[in-house]
């Protein structure tokens, strides 16, 4: 009898981590539209889409630092709500989220830029608040591009490995830390 | 036409040139003629709210005054509040949306939905309202631009080169029907060309 859980696991982790990245991703995309400021835009745009050119390792190391017991974040929420970050379910999300937002973050500025600034200086003319002229015309309009980067994006959130399986590791040591995670991988390599 | 003036003094820097543009309008119409680049459109878009001149007013008086961008006192009115439909070089008509639902966005500002019916009727646009832009004619999209602004119930109106992307036969229909609609409009028009022809 095959064990379906991890499949359940992914999708879980997936769909919810989809769910922020899509929102989280147009909101950035967005902003950065509207940034007029071409070095901040080169320096902004350097760093959200950090997580796609980096090893995915990496980021999941780094991810484990901040959001470890001892990490910036991690220290706060564990001082504040005393809730661990770090080595949960959440931190899989997490994870799920860093990795796969610079696909939906590039695809959503990509389709905002080929919309016709006149559409929207249209809108401000026929007093449309900002509010509608973002949902009604520039989200309108950039539908299909949103859709495809949002696409990409689950694809990516549910196949992610490297980053992800690092966030469950709980109280190893750092040897044993490697040696489980190398295990981890050679399991679902036999799988395959 | 009674206590109207439109009054536009503005200074802006712009690579190529330093912009500077004053008038105070009276009579409803008037027409800028200038080559290509000449800072025109920029003209129309700081009367509009779209772009903010450096320095400089813009007012209009209709009995009451008011001020749509004073660089002194910091006044800077958004588009939003400033009622000047402004009809764009390709109409910048919302393509994901009908002819009827465009001239909506329009006459969203007074609740009744008869605005709508009623500019479709003015425009001969009857039998285009479930159609999308991309299906009309240019001279059909041009009157829906205008219907839509229309609806809005601008105080001024402001044409960045409405005929610069017509053949000849076409510009000269299109001109007779601009005239036509904008002859009932009681507030200021300002058209920007650079064909001598169309002022």
């Amino acid at each position: 009898m095959m064990d379906w859980s991890p499949v359940f696991i992914s999708m879980k982790t997936a769909s919810l981590s989809i769910f922020i990245t899509f929102f989280v991703g147009l909101f950035v995309a967005w902003l950065l539209v509207k940034i007029k400021n071409d070095t901040l835009k080169i320096v902004l745009d350097g760093i959200f889409t950090l997580p796609i050119v980096l090893p995915p390792t990496v980021v999941g190391f780094f991810l484990l630092y901040i959001f470890g017991v001892r990490g910036p974040i991690g220290k706060f929420f564990i001082d504040f709500f005393t809730v661990k970050i770090a080595f949960s379910w959440h931190a899989t999300v997490i994870a799920a989220v860093v990795m796969s937002f610079p696909l939906m973050y590039r695809s959503a500025r990509g389709a905002f830029e080929q919309v016709d600034s006149n559409l929207l200086d249209a809108g401000r003319t026929l007093g449309m608040s900002e509010w509608k002229i973002f949902w009604k015309v520039l989200f309108a309009n950039a539908l299909p591009g949103i859709i495809s980067g949002g696409i990409l994006a689950y694809a990516r959130g549910l196949g992610e490995f490297g980053a992800v399986t690092l966030q469950d590791k709980q109280g190893l040591s750092l040897w044993q830390f490697i040696q489980k995670w190398l295990q981890e991988i050679w399991g679902t390599l036999l799988i395959m | 036409m009674g206590n109207k003036l439109l009054k536009v003094n503005i200074q802006k820097k712009l690579k190529e040139f330093d912009l500077d543009v004053g008038f105070e309008l009276k009579k409803k119409h008037l027409g800028i003629l200038g080559p290509s680049g000449c800072g025109k459109s920029m003209t129309l878009k700081s009367i509009a709210g779209i772009e903010t001149p450096d320095e400089g007013i813009v007012s209009l008086t209709i009995n009451e005054k008011t001020v749509y961008f004073d660089s002194d006192k910091k006044i800077n009115l958004k588009p939003q509040k400033r009622n000047v439909g402004y009809l764009f070089q390709n109409y910048a008509l919302f393509p994901n949306m009908t002819v009827e639902e465009n001239i909506a966005i329009g006459a969203s500002k007074n609740k009744d939905g008869k605005k709508v019916s009623e500019m479709i009727k003015r425009f001969h646009l009857e039998g285009l309202e479930k159609r999308y832009p991309r299906q009309l004619s240019g001279g059909q999209q041009q009157r829906v631009a205008l219907a839509r602004i229309m609806a809005y119930g601008p105080d001024v109106i402001l044409l960045d080169e409405p005929f610069s992307a017509m053949d000849t036969f076409l510009k000269e229909q299109l001109r007779i029907e601009l005239s036509n609609s904008l002859k009932d409009f009681d507030g200021f028009t300002i058209m920007v060309t650079h064909d001598r022809e169309y002022l």
